[in-house]
């Protein structure tokens, strides 16, 4: 069962990171600025690759 | 989005998950014989075919395309994310690179292996736990893009062919470049959960499915830049 859980969602800090993306895109396209989650969302994820890379 | 993708994504991502696989499989049948080893993992896969058809299913039955949209490209980021990422740290030499003989020689060298019941535990969980993260590619992939059948089958190809490399090896596939796999398919994938997971928020992409490559090529660019950046002088140039 614990491998399943963390194959589906990976560990905590993977889970907060995408989550977070999706909250702040989410967040995002209820303003004026909607057009820049498309650019937005790439880049937080690309961060959070380059931060869990280094951890 | 046509099945080619699908295939070829499910394919890599079956071919890294299955090498390993048969790593596990190949350290236990010198243990306990072929045929035990072979039917255990025989086992797993039928158990991976069920949890796919019984995954594809349920995501079916929710209905809402907007939710199951949401649902899958979630689960695709989650996954994208953990492979670019470690393929970014094992290409930047923070992380070792995966090595199946050095895999092989410590399994082989357990003391689990002794006995044929734990040898047979094994060998079933071994080829679970990887075909779990193949079983997530095809159901996700598949019933997003209508092509469960073309995903399944790719990943039915890549088990045929690495059991095909292995026979005739006889020794664990240790040449197949897997951290390279891991950096296009994450990629790949990160790409298609980022894509599904703002349409199903309402976000209409600018340039359409297009979006779809650009994304794809944003983080492979991405990535082997932030390798370069983080190289340490002992990776292995040409990694990732």
């Amino acid at each position: 069962m614990r491998a399943l859980v963390k194959a589906l969602f990976g560990d905590a800090h993977n889970l907060g990171a995408v989550l977070l993306a999706v909250l702040l895109s989410a967040a995002l396209l209820d303003t004026e600025a909607r057009t820049l989650a498309g650019v937005v969302t790439p880049i937080l994820l690309l961060g959070a690759a380059v931060y869990l890379a280094r951890r | 989005m046509s099945g080619t993708g699908v295939i070829i994504t499910s394919f890599l991502t079956a071919s890294v998950e299955w090498v390993e696989a048969f790593t596990i499989v190949l350290a236990v049948a010198l243990a306990i014989g072929w045929r035990r080893a072979g039917t255990a993992g025989l086992a797993a896969l039928m158990l991976l075919a069920v949890l796919a058809a019984f995954g594809a299913g349920a995501i079916n039955a929710i209905g809402n395309l907007r939710i199951v949209q949401f649902v899958i490209g979630l689960f695709l980021m989650l996954f994208g994310l953990r492979w670019l990422a470690k393929a970014i740290a094992r290409g930047a030499g923070i992380k070792k690179l995966h090595d199946e003989l050095a895999e092989f020689a410590a399994l082989s060298g357990s003391a689990a292996l002794a006995e044929t019941r734990s040898a047979i535990l094994i060998a079933f969980q071994g080829v679970l736990m990887e075909g779990l993260e193949v079983w997530l590619i095809v159901v996700a992939l598949g019933v997003q893009t209508g092509h469960t059948l073309d995903a399944a089958g790719a990943s039915i190809a890549a088990l045929v062919a690495v059991m095909a490399a292995g026979a005739a090896l006889r020794a664990p596939l240790a040449k197949v470049p897997e951290n390279t796999i891991k950096f296009l398919v994450g990629c790949a994938i990160l790409g298609f959960g980022t894509f599904w997971t703002l349409a199903s928020l309402g976000y209409a992409w600018p340039i359409g499915d297009y979006a779809l490559p650009a994304l794809m090529g944003f983080y492979a660019a991405g990535g082997l830049l932030t390798i370069r950046l983080l190289s340490r002088p002992e990776a292995i140039v040409g990694q990732a």
